[in-house]
């Protein structure tokens, strides 16, 4: 390092450092180390600007997701590959044409078939045209039934399940709260409660059985003592494409409804509460420092 | 069928990680639309480089360096934002979820970002998105480390003003 690390600002030292990225030998981990333990008012900041980063990743993972993006990448890549291989080919093609050219041109005498004569095509040759199109028209037939029934039976995504959660909840509210006390009264095993959600003094908690995408979940209605009313469901799926955890902000919002989803180990949870964005997020325990 | 012309390597990728990139690739360009052709951009270079990932357990930090780079490629050609016709767009549109709205706090953060220049939001997101290091953002950007520190601090400060202007306007309305 051509420069000296007591020179760097403190605030560069505090927003770009991060002891758990670099190595303990790194001078710029070492001077921020030094300069939190002599100066508390720096530490302090430290937090601060820590809780910080930990808000905004957050938010900045919190990107609304396409519908059927994987989907649309790979049919539009399969086309790109398709062109660029019949590039290639023409490529070839060419220069193929082109030697054949210079080839003509070399010799003294032309005949007829180099001077790009017109084909005559055999009946052998229409028969094997006819039989190859029939196969290739078949095979289509076969690929388009294979592909079709893969994508009926590729697994839900993420906002196909959680746009089913909002109607169940929003159709259900009837019975929030009506079902089993959490305290006395615990859920089949296997349908744990999420360590992410937020528990005041005074919340009460019941949970049900309800029916998710065809398959038996678990909901558990939660009333805050401020009277915001959320439902956790607990899916018994492993679903990759749900986050490993809540997102700071509801990823799916209707009139009535913000709804967010994640995972744990292998359960799917979906948090639908009553409200917007801001009731959401106090549903959900404070995120806890990166370092 | 399209998928099947696809190497299975790159399907693999596009099922794993293809909201990832989205996600960067969003948060770069600031728009869904131009997101989703970054995204695709990003598979086909890997499909014509995937020779050059030698292992396959840093194949989503091997992404986001393409669509980096692509994005600071189109970036630098002064192709912020790409003109389509009015077919495509129709198109997305229509495949729009209802989840795209992402409210004030998504806006809030992504007009934030739009503030910032190119150079200092590929620094705030490898930061934030790569989990890169100081040191590891300066060698893969080529640039020195004093330039990555003083990009990075002036765009979380700008950040972060921005983020508690508006929470504060937003508490008192």
């Amino acid at each position: 390092m051509d420069w000296d690390p007591k020179q760097i600002s403190d605030r560069e030292l505090l927003e770009c450092v991060r002891p758990r990225l670099g190595s303990p030998e790194d001078p710029l981990v070492k001077e921020l180390q030094r300069r939190l333990e002599s100066r508390p008012e720096l530490a302090s900041l430290w937090r601060e600007l820590q809780q910080f980063d930990i808000d905004l990743a957050r938010l900045l993972h919190a990107v609304p997701l396409r519908s059927g993006l994987e989907e649309r990448i790979l049919s539009r890549l399969a086309a790109q590959i398709a062109n660029l291989s019949a590039s290639a080919s023409d490529d070839s093609r060419t220069s193929d044409t082109s030697e054949s050219d210079v080839a003509c041109d070399g010799q003294t005498l032309y005949t007829v078939e180099c001077v790009h004569p017109k084909r005559r095509i055999s009946r052998r040759a229409w028969v094997a045209a006819g039989v190859s199109a029939v196969c290739a028209s078949l095979l289509g037939g076969v690929s388009l039934w294979l592909w079709q029934n893969r994508r009926r039976a590729r697994p839900p995504s993420p906002i196909e399940i959680a746009n089913e959660v909002a109607r169940i909840f929003e159709q259900t509210l009837d019975q929030f709260g009506t079902g089993q006390p959490f305290n006395s009264n615990p859920p089949p095993a296997g349908a744990r409660f999420s360590r992410e959600v937020r528990l005041y003094l005074g919340s009460t908690i019941t949970w049900r059985q309800v029916t998710v995408m065809a398959k038996t979940a678990v909901a558990f209605d939660i009333t805050q003592p401020s009277g915001e009313r959320g439902s956790l469901f607990v899916l018994n799926l492993n679903l990759p494409d749900f986050p490993s955890f809540p997102p700071y902000f509801p990823q799916l919002q209707t009139s009535r409804t913000s709804l967010g989803w994640w995972r744990e180990s292998d359960l799917a949870y979906l948090l639908a509460v009553l409200g917007g964005p801001r009731v959401y997020q106090r549903f959900l325990k404070p995120p806890s420092p990166i370092t | 069928m399209a998928e099947d012309s696809v190497p299975p390597l790159i399907e693999q990728l596009v099922k794993r990680y293809a909201q990832d990139v989205y996600r960067y690739a969003y948060r770069l360009t600031g728009s869904a639309a131009d997101a989703e052709d970054l995204t695709q951009e990003t598979f086909l270079a890997a499909v014509k480089n995937i020779h050059q990932l030698a292992n396959r357990e840093f194949a989503r930090s091997w992404l986001f360096t393409i669509v980096r780079n692509q994005f600071l490629v189109r970036h630098r050609r002064g192709g912020g934002t790409i003109v389509r016709p009015l077919g495509d767009q129709a198109e997305e549109i229509m495949a729009l979820e209802s989840s795209d709205d992402d409210g004030v706090d998504g806006e809030l953060i992504q007009n934030a970002l739009q503030s910032l220049s190119a150079e200092q939001r590929v620094v705030l997101l490898m930061f934030y998105f790569e989990q890169a290091s100081y040191r590891e953002i300066a060698d893969h950007l080529g640039i020195p480390i004093g330039t990555v520190m003083s990009r990075l601090s002036r765009a979380k400060e700008a950040l972060r003003k921005k983020v508690l202007a508006a929470t504060r306007q937003d508490n008192g309305s």
